[in-house]
């Protein structure tokens, strides 16, 4: 109504405005209440089927809607003519909806017709006027409080999901924070700078916040190989500076000139003839300038000196303390040909990295186990891994089958193929690894099945070094071994990019049969890749349907569904 | 002016009871046939002979002091029977000349009775007065006195060799009424009224001015504005094909009410208002009126009357399914 209502009229009419108000307000405030319960009980029952903590907080967040819902209400509260219509409905007859109407009007039917209103709106017991809840929306309220009640007091079985999602979140954490300083502790022993340091804590912080709260573990899976992938690319690029940084060394002295320059050519091949002919020129017997001596006896004493002056010159680190030690042997009389094997496995292992790329394995390694063993959580598989084999001095141990050891103690061949061939599987099948980075990854290709029921599973082979010999690594293992059922997964959809690649290796009779797990889909315990099994199943599949004495709809039935998996 | 507004009702109360004592049993008869003369309409009534419907008519005339005249329609009546005629007579010298001589229809309240059994030509010749409250015969315009009230009859059981009222003509009464057989007990008021010693006169409450006056007072009578949509809304949904049409109207109505309609429902509701002692009018009035006001004006299909299915039935319909 446009027009002022009469103040006498005004005066009579807020009684029931105030009711009316009051009672719209209720309506509005529990319509909120509803609103809100409802999306609590939405939020309470949806957590019996969905593992997930924000019950109570999305309850708590929605609480606001009674609010929201007051305020919509103040907005849209009564106006004194909707106040009219409500008294008219309750017996007035329209008397007071005419007179708000007449209002301004003074003519005598306007005055009489007033009076009258008013007259009547004195008469009205306003509380004829209920304020209550209407019954409908009490009901709800009462039937969405019981169910969250309810809800509350019966068990949840996904709390024991959330529990164990905690557990394993902690224990990430856990393992990422040691790894943070394992890395800030052995990067000093391999000489890092500050900045290299740096750029390997970033990439282990980044992983770490990415884990935070991620429910998708093969997801996590995918990002613990990448981030292992960018800390392995950046401690490449750290040991090829360091490799540069001695050859610049080494090139200052006439004994170690053409291997300083091999090892600039960064040419396994090359490396090795220098290496092959340093071994000649400490052999030569033949005698030299000083009398007694032969000429190999000579070039060792070069070789001492020269590698002396090396290692004063070189920051501390692994290259340096690897020189002092040939040094040192060269000096208790140890043979030149003992010195340049050491030299060689010193050039060998990326030896600049070498501590810090062995924590980063390790932690690598066990966090993707714990990855591994909570998607194929609740599933019965044998062959697990109790730990994956510690890197570097701590030696290749690991659960399944104990991995070839190198000469040296150190990572090169240390690691055991971690998810093969548990104790007691049966039937286990061994782990095909998978070098799936770079051509440069060894490769664990071959399977090992144990076929006979109590007999242990056979672990893959390690990977045959594919640089020269020099990393016989990552060769990373899925092994499975079951009591039944084959797990089988298919790789595309981890989002590996495809089929796994076998990269043929190159044995250098020193670095093979290693066997290491550190990258491709890592460690999927008990799970073998589809395609590697698929054949097996369709020509057992048909040879069975055709012994039988099937209808051959039947049988179409079973060839069509194998053509349709090769689609 | 406040006085006279406030007398109103007591004024119509007292014409009714003087009307009631001498007719028993139709109350509502009557206080509709009040509403309708005060609002300035005609009525046409239905029901058998003998319920009183002449009686209503003389009693009304006689109470509100005004001319009263009858008109029994038959097949051979012509127009100018009711009408007028010019008839040749002598003046004062003996010279022949033409003087009109006033049909029965001048005169404040006219009983067409039994209006059906006359030919469409000399109904539509009342219907004519009545819409226009004025003939023309012989070129000459001529007004009938006001106020003018036709109260026409009609037998609803003799329909053979009728002339029923075309539904354009049937429009042209404001309210359309069902006069009931009257129960055991009134049966017997109007049996001793009617046939004992002691005579029961009406007397005279009000006459043609103060007629007029309380025709005024009732145009005035303000209405609210959800009250006239509601009852525009009502005449809406007489009529079949709209969006809100009750389900009975599209299923059972061929034609519904005409804007007089509406004006019907108006005006008899503010009259109603004030009779009721009330200065504004309300949707009950509303309702109450769209019986009389629309129930000739609700064309039926064959499947309704097939199903026996009245006017009124469509109306209550029509009530239930229009929201206030």
């Amino acid at each position: 109504m446009d027009r002022q209502p009469n103040s006498e009229l005004k005066k009579a009419m807020r009684p029931a405005l105030r009711r009316i108000t009051a009672k719209h307000m209720l309506k509005y405030g529990a319509s909120g209440l509803a609103l809100a319960l409802g999306l609590a009980t939405i939020a309470h029952a949806v957590s019996f089927f969905i593992p997930y903590e924000g019950a109570w907080a999305i309850s708590i967040a929605a609480m606001p809607l009674v609010m929201v819902s007051l305020a919509a209400g103040w907005l849209t509260r009564p106006t004194m003519y909707d106040a009219a219509r409500t008294v008219d409905r309750l017996g007035l007859q329209e008397k007071a909806t005419t007179a708000l109407e007449l209002s301004g009007r003074d003519d005598a039917f306007a005055v009489i017709q007033r009076r009258d209103a008013i007259d009547s709106l004195k008469r009205l017991d306003p509380r004829k006027i209920s304020i209550g809840i209407p019954k409908l929306l009490y009901y709800v309220i009462a039937l969405l409080v019981l169910s969250i009640g309810v809800l509350n007091m019966v068990p949840n079985p996904m709390d024991t999901v959330i529990e164990r999602r905690k557990q394993v979140q902690d224990q990430l954490e856990d393992e990422l924070d040691k790894l943070v300083d394992a890395i800030e502790e052995k990067a000093g022993e391999d000489g890092l700078t500050g900045e290299q340091k740096q750029a390997l804590l970033d990439e282990i912080r980044e992983l770490s916040e990415k884990l935070k709260g991620i429910k998708d573990y093969k997801e996590a899976l995918k990002e613990v190989s990448k981030t292992e992938e960018e800390v392995n690319s950046l401690l490449k690029d750290i040991a090829g500076e360091k490799l540069s940084e001695l050859a610049n060394e080494l090139a200052g002295h006439d004994i170690t000139k053409s291997l300083a320059d091999a090892l600039k050519s960064l040419d396994p091949g090359k490396i090795q003839e220098a290496l092959d002919e340093l071994k000649d020129v400490l052999a030569d017997e033949t005698e030299g300038e000083t009398e007694g001596r032969t000429k190999g006896d000579e070039a060792a004493e070069d070789l001492r000196d020269a590698l002396e002056k090396v290692a004063q010159n070189l920051p501390e680190g692994s290259i340096k303390e690897g020189l002092v030690n040939i040094v040192e042997g060269l000096e208790s009389g140890e043979s030149a040909d003992k010195a340049v094997e050491s030299l060689e496995d010193l050039l060998e292992n990326r030896t600049g990295t070498k501590n810090t790329s062995g924590e980063v394995k390790y932690a690598m390694q066990k966090i993707r186990k714990k990855l591994s063993d909570e998607i194929g959580s609740g599933e019965q598989i044998a062959g697990r891994d109790q730990d994956p084999g510690r890197p570097g001095k701590e030696g290749g141990q690991s659960g399944g089958q104990k991995g070839n050891e190198g000469e040296n103690e150190d990572n090169s061949g240390n690691n055991g193929g971690g998810n093969q061939s548990g104790e007691n599987s049966q039937n286990g099948e061994g782990g095909n690894g998978n070098g799936s980075q770079s051509g440069e990854n060894g490769q664990g290709g071959q399977n090992g099945n144990g076929d006979q029921p109590g007999q242990n599973g056979q672990g893959g082979q390690g990977g045959n070094s594919s640089q020269s010999g020099s990393n016989g690594q990552n060769g990373g293992g899925i092994g499975s071994g079951s009591t039944g059922i084959e797990h089988i997964y298919d790789p595309g959809r981890l989002g590996d990019g495809g089929d796994v690649s076998h990269v043929p290796g190159k044995n250098t009779g020193k670095g093979d049969n290693e066997q290491n797990e550190d990258s491709g889909l890592g460690s999927l315990d008990g799970y073998i890749p589809y395609k590697q099994v698929i054949g097996q199943y369709e020509s057992e599949a048909i040879n069975s349907v055709e012994r039988r004495a099937l209808p051959k709809s039947i049988e179409a039935i079973v060839r069509e569904y194998f053509a349709s998996l090769d689609d | 002016m406040e006085q006279r507004i406030q007398g109103f009702k007591d004024t119509v109360l007292s014409i009714e009871q003087e009307i009631s004592k001498e007719m028993i049993g139709v109350k509502g008869i009557i206080r509709h046939v009040l509403i309708a003369v005060i609002s300035g309409g005609n009525v046409l009534l239905e029901g058998v002979p003998g319920l009183g419907k002449t009686r209503l008519v003389k009693t009304l005339a006689n109470v509100l002091d005004l001319e009263f005249k009858r008109i029994q329609f038959t097949p051979d009546l012509m127009p100018a029977d009711v009408i007028g005629t010019n008839i040749l007579v002598k003046d004062e010298q003996g010279n022949s000349v033409f003087k009109f001589q006033p049909g029965p229809v001048f005169s404040n309240l006219v009983l067409a009775d039994e209006i059906n059994r006359a030919t469409p030509k000399t109904q539509s010749a009342l219907l004519e007065v009545m819409q226009e409250h004025a003939v023309t015969a012989a070129g000459v315009t001529r007004r009938v006195p006001e106020p003018y009230f036709v109260l026409a009859t009609q037998n609803p059981l003799e329909q053979e060799g009728t002339y029923p009222l075309p539904e354009a003509q049937l429009d042209r009464f404001m309210f359309k009424l069902l006069m009931d057989f009257p129960t055991l007990e009134e049966l017997g008021a109007i049996v001793d009224l009617t046939t004992g010693k002691e005579e029961h006169k009406a007397g005279k409450v009000a006459d043609a001015a103060m007629l007029l006056e309380l025709r005024g007072i009732a145009a005035e009578v303000p209405i609210a504005r959800p009250v006239m949509d509601y009852a525009l809304r009502l005449v809406m949904n007489t009529h079949p094909g709209r969006d809100t049409t009750p389900e009975a109207v599209n299923a059972y109505v061929r034609y519904g009410s005409s804007p007089r309609g509406a004006q019907a429902l108006i005006q008899g509701a503010r009259v109603r208002a004030l009779m009721e002692g009330r200065f504004n009018v309300s949707f009950d009035d509303i309702r109450n009126i769209a019986y009389p006001a629309l129930r000739h004006r609700v064309f039926l299909s064959y499947q309704a009357v097939s199903e026996g299915k009245s006017p009124d039935d469509i109306i209550s319909e029509i009530i239930k399914a229009t929201d206030e």
